[in-house]
């Protein structure tokens, strides 16, 4: 029984050191500068008083807030780690404390609603939040307003019926718009008439729907059809299959539409294992893969984002709300952050630019 | 009176061999209605896409053998993909290193597994839920959030040959499975483990080392699983630290169902088993073909193992 | 001498319980992360994790009575989503909420049911019967929604999981409702006794004249029915129906059992112990997101902390039989 009790108490004691060098040891936070502006903050870390304290710190500088930023998990996703680290970089180049929580897969909506709950408690002034579902987190956006701490959307955007005084404003790539000029392009390519599959993302996501949407109505008015389209589900894998599937069916697909490069390696692959030609490949994002792919002419077009101005104009409207310089009703509610049509020309400065 | 022997016969082999009739009726059912089912470049596909998942399966199977299960399959093949993706680009190993290195991954967490298993007796459900958690974590931490695209091509020949027009991976299925046939009926060993399977404590009285191969049997199972994410993550060419995930497991364990083997151990057909892997397969590509709701897929396995599941808990009764 | 040697030592263990045991240990980690991690014991965090843990303990009542039995459900996950998937879906088709509700619970209960006839009457085992179930639910629920979440509740529901009344959310008072009840059918009502029966002494039951096998359904259709209403808690939590809202729970259950000192062999356990444990997995979760640790970290300590749990439990048990049979050999032969 003793040496029970004594198993557990030395477990409880040392999960309690390995908390305390927990945040030495994070990736995406653990700066020595971040923790002596954590000691400063710690204290006026109250997020009721948030704002007169800051205001009544500081003067003309600005205060030294905590700004958080809630996104899924950023495992094998290299867009959202450029967001992340833009919206750090600029957070602490304002002398403020940096918060990051991702949730473990791509899917958990309650661990988000549950880490930006948490985030509260621990006093952030402002959140920057990418939603993995625009439905879920609006309880959370509500408890924000509750304590009176300002909300951002990066990426994705909020759900059709979101009430607006739940956010400042949706900085992201429109989605929609973007992929009917790369539907445009690829109708052009096609002379005006082919077959076409999507290779869908996960099926619900709201970046991914307004791509597959965007795209088929960029066709609507030529001759192209879309035969297929399949979720690629953001994973190389499913990706594979969904396309060496479609090619079954369809052989003689003219394009195909990835809604992320993501998928491209997959579908390359599908592509080369069926032994197809000619077939035009479009994508989205802009990645590093996706720009490299396009250089090395695998991949005819992709469309990228500018995930570095998503993160920039967010932490920069959200400092100026809290120095009180504006209000939340100064913004627009969507912000478009751009998005770039990157071909074998310009692919080497995009490659430059890409997360 | 030889003849209604003979038809005796036939009848218990097609009832021993069950599944590979199913796969029979579901390639002809396929080819009748399924736009294109019937081409040679589709059945070189489902061949294509059967060849992982068909070792995945003989691996759970082995496991199941002994009544135990594995759910952390899937993230063994996460954390095998992101180490290849590491080794093969940043720190430039040679191919076969590379491939040693990862198999070793495979049965280090496979003995982990077996570990708990065997010497602290926690259900193997409750084991494989957790050692699957921190496999995932592991995975997370050593990719630091990067995948390895475009993997370089003395690395990716090991999969991607062709032997008479065959990917090569249908060749690697083929001789594990033969491995897997020769070691269950032909060596003690996998006639101890079938034994096993069948009446614990009897074997244990016959003075079959239990502990020591149910060990076994999670170091096997971890090795096949390391070699089929290789096998996935060259395929794909890209390794990346969420490859497999939590439904990988459910897959093999259907497949593995679906081909016969019990659930509470003893029976195993391995032929079978090869037949449900391309089942589940055919069953996938009839939903991307025709552009069904792809989350049929899901529920239709379900349903499909749980059919499995009754008949074989049905016929455990009659034993 | 020996006589009296054995009797303090037997009194000994009757009084210092492993249940003291951890609750020593819940009161030491809690004192440890109070110290370590600021903001922990704020009041509205404590009132944040008791939210977070209601969805745990409630469906853990279910899970804690299948593991006395000697199975186990692992069907949560799944009815946590199918359930309020199916009240959406007729809502949004017109049908008036309180009868959508019901039949959320409803369908709750026949999954429940279906596990119980599947292990009871037709023999295969609780941890794939309930795998494959709440597979099959999960795959249901994705078609249905297309794979994307659906709203459309009403206002008033999603105040249920977020509101509060007097300072204490209403999840919490759910919680401790449905804690409660299950805690006093375990404990004081005849069907509860049986359940321990079942766990320990099958033979008991059918001296009775009841059927073991009806009652074993029945308690996998209680399970189902807590999971339904913790699922519709989740629901009016995130106003949403995600269909992934509710793969964390199904290890979660399992793991908050075993926490409260439930085991998997069978016989022993209580709900309140179990509810206790489902605090303790949420409070560890939200100490880690308050230390801004990574996510994979969670996963590396929780994995961990089952495994290590498990292992001790099992230990204990083993070295208990073990002192008892030797206990007993002792004294048949000191006559």
């Amino acid at each position: 029984m003793k040496k029970v009790i004594a198993m557990l108490l030395s477990l409880t004691m040392v999960f309690g050191m390995a908390a305390c060098g927990g945040t030495d040891t994070q990736e995406e936070g653990g700066t020595a500068a971040e923790e002596a502006a954590a000691e400063e903050t710690e204290e006026t870390a109250d997020a009721d008083s948030a704002k007169t304290d800051a205001d009544a710190q500081d003067g003309a500088a600005a205060g030294s807030y905590k700004i958080g930023f809630s996104v899924k998990t950023l495992t094998n996703e290299p867009f959202q780690a450029f967001i992340a680290d833009m919206i750090q970089v600029k957070v602490e180049e304002a002398g403020c404390e940096f918060v990051l929580a991702t949730t473990d897969s791509a899917e958990d909506v309650a661990q988000q609603v549950s880490q930006i709950e948490d985030m509260l408690v621990s006093g952030i002034d402002a959140l920057i939040v990418n939603p993995l579902d625009s439905n879920a987190i609006i309880p959370a956006l509500e408890r924000c307003k509750e304590e009176n701490v300002p909300v951002i959307m990066v990426d994705s955007g909020p759900a059709e019926e979101t009430d607006e005084s739940l956010y400042v404003t949706y900085i992201g790539t429109d989605n929609y718009a973007g992929s009917v000029t790369a539907a445009e392009k690829m109708a052009e390519e096609l002379g005006g008439e082919g077959k076409v599959a999507i290779v869908r993302g996960v099926s619900g996501n709201t970046a991914g729907e307004a791509r597959a949407n965007g795209f088929k109505a960029g066709l609507e008015g030529t001759n192209v059809e879309v035969v297929a389209e399949q979720p690629g589900n953001w994973s190389n894998d499913d990706a594979l299959q969904a396309m060496e599937n479609m090619l079954i069916a369809n052989p003689d697909i003219d394009g195909v539409y990835s809604c992320s490069d993501v998928m491209l390696d997959g579908i390359l692959e599908a592509i080369d294992s069926a032994g197809a030609e000619d077939i035009l490949i479009y994508s989205f994002d802009g990645l590093t893969n996706g720009c490299q792919l396009v250089l090395d002419g695998r991949v005819q077009a992709t469309m990228q984002q500018y995930p570095s101005v998503m993160g920039e104009l967010a932490v920069e409207y959200l400092l100026q709300i809290l120095n009180g310089e504006k209000t939340a009703e100064d913004f627009e509610k969507f912000v478009d952050s751009g998005v770039a049509y990157v071909t074998q020309e310009n692919a080497e400065e995009a490659l430059q630019n890409a997360p | 009176m030889s003849s209604s022997r003979n038809k005796n016969v036939v009848l218990s082999a097609v009832k021993q061999n069950a599944p590979i009739v199913y796969l029979i009726i579901f390639v002809a059912i396929g080819c009748l209605f399924v736009p294109n089912f019937g081409s040679k470049a589709n059945f070189l596909n489902i061949l294509r896409q059967a060849a992982a998942p068909a070792v995945s399966c003989i691996a759970m199977t082995f496991i199941l053998i002994t009544g135990n299960i594995d759910l952390s399959t899937g993230y063994i093949v996460s954390l095998v993909s992101i180490s290849c993706g590491i080794m093969v680009k940043t720190l430039e190993l040679p191919p076969y290193l590379v491939i040693l290195l990862c198999l070793l991954i495979g049965c280090a967490a496979g003995a982990a597994n077996g570990l708990f298993v065997t010497v602290c007796e926690i259900p193997s459900f409750i084991v494989t839920l957790g050692s699957g958690m921190i496999l995932t974590g592991l995975a997370q931490l050593v990719s630091q959030n990067t995948s390895y695209h475009d993997l370089p091509d003395n690395f990716r020949a090991f999969a991607k040959a062709e032997i008479f027009s065959l990917p090569i991976t249908v060749f690697y299925a083929l001789l594990v499975a033969l491995l897997a046939w020769i070691i269950l009926h032909r060596a003690v060993f996998g006639r101890e483990l079938r034994a096993l399977g069948l009446n614990a404590q009897a074997s244990r009285m016959a003075g079959i080392k239990e502990k020591k191969s149910v060990f076994i049997t999670f170091v096997i199972s971890g090795g096949l699983t390391a070699f089929c994410s290789i096998l996935m993550t060259i395929r794909v060419n890209c390794a990346q630290p969420d490859l497999g995930g939590s439904n990988f497991s459910f897959e093999a364990i259907t497949a593995a169902v679906i081909g016969g083997t019990s659930l509470l151990g003893g029976r195993v057909n391995i032929p079978c088993c090869v037949a449900g892997a391309l089942i589940i397969k055919c069953i996938e590509s009839w939903i991307n073909i025709l552009n069904l709701n792809y989350y049929l897929y899901q529920a239709i396995l379900g349903i499909a193992i749980l059919i499995a599941l009754i008949a074989d808990a049905l016929k455990n009764r009659e034993r | 001498m020996q006589k009296s040697v054995l009797k303090t030592k037997e009194f000994f263990r009757a009084v210092s319980g492993r249940p003291l045991v951890r609750t020593l240990v819940i009161i030491a980690a809690v004192c440890a992360a109070a110290a370590l991690i600021p903001n922990f014991l704020k009041f509205s965090n404590l009132m944040n994790v008791l939210r977070q843990a209601s969805v745990i303990a409630i469906p853990a009542i279910g899970v804690t009575m299948a593991m006395i039995t000697k199975g186990i459900d692992l069907s949560t996950s799944g009815v946590i989503v199918f359930a309020p998937m199916c009240v959406v879906v007729l809502y949004r088709g017109g049908v008036p909420f309180f009868l959508c509700a019901l039949c959320g619970i409803l369908i709750g209960i026949l999954a429940g049911l279906l596990n119980g006839i599947l292990i009871a009457r037709v023999g295969v085992l609780p941890f794939i019967a309930t795998y494959v179930s709440g597979t099959i639910m999960l795959g249901l629920t994705m078609v249905i929604g297309n794979g994307g979440s659906v709203t459309g509740f009403p206002k008033g529901f999603t105040q249920i999981g977020n509101g509060s009344v007097l300072g204490i959310p209403w999840s919490n008072l759910i919680m401790l409702v449905c804690v409660a009840a299950g805690a006093l059918f375990l404990a004081k009502t005849k069907h509860g006794n049986r359940i321990y029966a079942l766990g320990n002494n099958e033979a008991v039951i059918r001296m009775e004249g009841l059927s073991p096998e009806k009652l074993l359904i029945a308690i996998y259709g209680i399970g189902g029915f807590f999971s339904a209403i913790a699922g519709l808690l989740l629901s009016s939590q995130l106003s949403t129906v995600h269909p992934t809202q509710g793969n964390s729970y199904q290890l979660d259950c399992v793991a908050a059992c075993i926490l409260g000192g439930t085991s998997m062999l069978g016989g022993s356990g209580t709900v309140v112990n179990s509810a206790l444990g489902a605090v303790g997995i949420a409070a560890m979760r939200n100490a880690l997101n308050l230390l801004g640790l990574h996510p994979y970290v969670q996963n590396l300590v929780l994995g961990s902390l089952i495994i290590f749990i498990v292992a001790v439990n099992v230990l204990l048990k083993r070295r208990e039989r073990r002192q008892q049979e030797s206990f007993h050999i002792r004294r048949a032969e000191n006559g």
